[in-house]
């Protein structure tokens, strides 16, 4: 029988990149018009501007308003909150969260998060919640919920993380078990002020077969379902979506 | 000395940029060998590419000295955490293994079986939840301290201590159970019909 400590050590050494010179050299970002005083405002503005491109669907928008009333019809229904002061706790707020992921009801989702909330690392606006659970739905992604762990706390609020799973018809259409999913849930003052999803990377090989069969047979639709970071929520695309995955079904059980 | 309007707006401008450059060149190579550790093909360059893009925009919160790696480190996780939206994705793990093969310098059967062993291994590791999985990678292959890993993920350190016992623990479960499965069936002994 191989330890515990045997077993750790053959994963050290599974290091697929064990030394930085076995590194192909690369230039992600061209620094040559940085090191050029001459240059270097054009080259900055340029950077900018890239930046905004790849990060399209980070931008921060702030949705007061709705977010405010939403908070307020929370508390009017005296609903998560355990506390004296009225303020929900981490646990109740992100177990909230994940039930209303979970039923993709995204206003309620919406609400708990604060006005200046922003999912800088989801991809998309709290605002376009709405769309992203349509697209859920419109895939008939189910997501069962796992255990949240215990808050803890540091400068940036309190952090709760909650495990869950997913299965959609692309992977029950696959045969493929669910995917795990772990969500980092950033609170602060009883408000969500962030979320960091990470799912499996085996998610990828699911994402990709579905995209290589769209791109086999509906070559034509790409540009209307896939935008540079995800697919494209507006409704007209998500209805492309539901009406491509229920083919996919079809074809694949033919 | 009376300075022209926007002289200390090109200063500070030139002093970001320097640091950029100073973080850039200090740190390409360990961010690229994090994400060809975690990714491959072009998604390697990508990720890179799109972390330093994020450094530039957010420099003013990059921290200084030993803190900076863990940083970048941490918004490379966010990066390739995100990385099925885009179109085209293949690069997978166990991809890396075949170029290992051109970089050992061991006979054909060892190589074999090692490579045999490291692909169980990250299959182990890959049935494990994906924050343990990253909390193994960032211990084991990027080497970093319980305190360091805390920064990349936004957990505490103790937390790290504690799902790093249980990651390890499970990665031995679960590599035992796979070796268990690829066992051939062996006969009964005194078995039935």
């Amino acid at each position: 029988m191989t330890s515990e400590d045997q077993i750790v050590a053959l994963f050290a050494k599974a290091n697929p990149v064990p030394s930085l010179d076995l590194l192909d050299p690369i230039e992600p970002v061209d620094l040559g018009h940085l090191t050029d005083p001459s240059e270097r405002s054009g080259a900055m503005t340029e950077l900018r501007t890239q930046a905004v491109d790849e990060a399209r669907g980070r931008r921060r928008r702030l949705v007061p308003v709705l977010a405010m009333v939403a908070i307020a019809m929370v508390v009017a229904l005296g609903v998560l909150f355990t506390k004296d002061d009225g303020v929900a706790s981490p646990e109740a707020l992100a177990s909230a969260y994940m039930e209303a992921r979970q039923d993709l009801d995204a206003e309620a989702a919406q609400a708990l998060f604060a006005a200046d909330a922003t999912l800088s690392d989801e991809g998309y606006d709290l605002s376009e919640m709405p769309l992203l659970f349509d697209w859920y739905r419109a895939l008939n992604w189910d997501w069962a919920l796992g255990e949240c762990e215990e808050p803890s706390t540091g400068e940036g609020g309190t952090l709760v993380q909650c495990s869950t799973e997913f299965e959609s018809d692309w992977t029950r259409t696959m045969g493929h078990p669910p995917i795990t999913a772990d969500v980092q849930i950033l609170m602060s003052d009883g408000a969500i002020t962030n979320l960091i999803s990470a799912l499996d990377p085996e998610f990828s090989n699911v994402w990709s077969v579905f995209f290589t069969w769209i791109e086999e047979n509906h070559p034509d639709d790409i540009d209307q379902m896939y935008g540079s970071n995800g697919p494209l929520l507006d409704e007209g695309s998500i209805a492309l979506w539901e009406e491509r995955t229920r083919e996919f079904v079809a074809s694949s059980g033919s | 000395m009376v300075m022209k309007p926007g002289t200390q707006n090109r200063q500070a401008h030139a002093g970001h940029e320097a640091r950029f450059v100073e973080i850039y060149r200090r740190y390409n190579k360990p961010l690229q060998a994090y994400c060809a550790r975690r990714t491959g093909g072009s998604q390697v360059a990508d990720a890179v590419a799109e972390t330093f893009l994020v450094a530039w925009r957010r420099i003013d919160q990059v921290p200084d000295g030993e803190a900076t790696l863990p940083w970048l480190y941490g918004v490379a996780y966010r990066v390739l955490s995100h990385q099925w939206r885009h179109k085209a994705r293949s690069g997978r793990l166990m991809e890396r293994l075949r170029g290992l093969a051109d970089v050992e310098s061991m006979p054909p059967d060892v190589l074999l079986v090692k490579n045999e062993e490291y692909r169980v291994v990250l299959m182990a590791s890959s049935r494990l939840r994906p924050i343990d999985q990253e909390i193994l990678r960032l211990t084991l292959w990027e080497e970093l301290s319980h305190a360091d890993v805390a920064a990349v993920l936004g957990i505490e350190a103790t937390a790290v201590k504690q799902r790093a016992y249980r990651a390890r623990r499970n990665l031995a479960a679960e590599y035992q159970r796979l070796n268990r499965d690829r066992q051939p069936p062996t006969a009964q002994k005194g078995g039935g019909s």
